[in-house]
């Protein structure tokens, strides 16, 4: 079995999520610093022991790679989007991009919303969403509803919190271990 | 830019200019940015009974005063820092997006006085116009923004701010620099209140 024949789209999308991930992450955010270094690692090692067995069978389909490479994008949009930001706000502020089936992407941060800068990358063929006081996770799915798109993957700069994967779980969702990383069936 | 009014956000601009201002006033204008903010922040945190706002008002005194020393500057810029609080904090205030803004210009313009760094100067002054942009929002329904943001009149208060505190630095004393800022803030406290 190569390395390339245990990869679902899941697993091949986490990996290069939780790779990336463990780069950025260890320059920015002071309070998950380190931890999200140690959890992504041991999340891509565990999701790849605990999926890979089961999908040993399986040859990597156009479709794993196709969700593999969007979620990559993803994670480059969230990365973008949090570097718009000054580094004070970079450490205090979450972005979050979804992906959806029809093709659109979803931009969201929470609480105070995506500022100025943020919204300048998201001009075209993407959906901005706004909720005030809500997490970028509920925002982006919220948004997502409204403008009648159908999610698929979503990135996010800081882990997702018990409450929002709850609420992606509750929508037919899966949240990544490591919480950086969402999809939907 | 000049020192004019300005039209629209323009960082690049902005920046250009800071580049050509001597060091110590490139503090002087990122105080004058937080200054505009403090009334925003001091209404907030007296509102939430916030107990943080004296240091923060004693951390942009610091930047103000030409007796103060790199070290002190450093200190306190740490120290403010540590006060910015996550958006997702569930005891944060309401309007927790200006507190943030506040106390972050205040740190901009306390590393200034350590860097002398034209893009810590920038960072200061987009603090102010996305604390404005915030003001603005709020007025929007949810899942839509404002577009035309020039026509609004927090983001017009801001944008003459910053023309004006480029030009205060050439031709006005530090006391009416300051006096400007304050009264600005109190301005867009004014509009804050009024949305």
């Amino acid at each position: 079995m190569g390395p390339v024949s245990i990869l679902t789209p899941t697993t091949l999308a986490v990996v290069l999520i939780f790779g990336r991930q463990t780069l950025v992450r260890g320059t920015g955010h002071r309070r998950f610093r380190g931890v999200a270094m140690v959890v992504s690692l041991l999340a891509s090692v565990t999701v790849l022991l605990a999926v890979g067995p089961s999908a040993a069978s399986a040859s990597t389909t156009p479709h794993a790679v196709v969700a593999a490479e969007d979620g990559a994008r993803l994670a480059s949009r969230t990365d973008g989007l949090t570097g718009a930001l000054d580094p004070i706000a970079q450490n205090s502020r979450t972005s979050a991009v979804m992906s959806t089936r029809q093709g659109t992407d979803v931009l969201a941060s929470g609480g105070r919303d995506l500022s100025p800068a943020q919204r300048a990358l998201g001009q075209g063929d993407n959906v901005l969403g706004r909720l005030p006081g809500a997490h970028a996770e509920t925002t982006a799915m919220d948004a997502a509803g409204k403008a009648g798109l159908t999610p698929w993957q979503m990135a996010v700069s800081l882990p997702i919190c018990p409450a929002c994967q709850a609420a992606i779980e509750g929508s037919g969702g899966t949240v990544a271990p490591g919480g950086m990383f969402a999809w939907w069936p | 830019m000049t020192g004019e009014a300005l039209i629209e956000y323009d960082e690049a601009a902005l920046a250009a200019r800071v580049a050509r201002l001597p060091g110590a006033e490139r503090t002087l204008l990122a105080a004058a940015c937080a200054e505009r903010l403090m009334p925003l922040y001091e209404w907030i945190a007296a509102a939430s009974g916030g107990a943080a706002a004296a240091s923060v008002r004693s951390a942009l005194d610091l930047a103000w005063s030409a007796s103060t020393s790199r070290e002190q500057a450093e200190q306190a810029q740490l120290e403010v820092e540590e006060l910015v609080p996550d958006e997702d904090d569930e005891d944060a205030p309401v309007d927790v997006a200006l507190v943030q803004n506040t106390i972050a210009a205040v740190a901009y313009a306390l590393r200034t006085m350590g860097s002398h760094d034209a893009q810590d100067v920038v960072w200061a002054a987009r603090q102010l116009y996305e604390a404005a942009d915030y003001i603005v929002q709020r007025e929007a329904p949810n899942q839509t923004y404002i577009a035309d943001l020039e026509q609004e009149a927090p983001i017009q208060l801001v944008l003459r701010g910053l023309g004006s505190a480029v030009e205060d630095l050439e031709s006005a004393s530090l006391t009416q620099l300051r006096e400007r800022a304050q009264a600005d803030g109190d301005a867009l406290l004014a509009l804050f209140k009024a949305e």
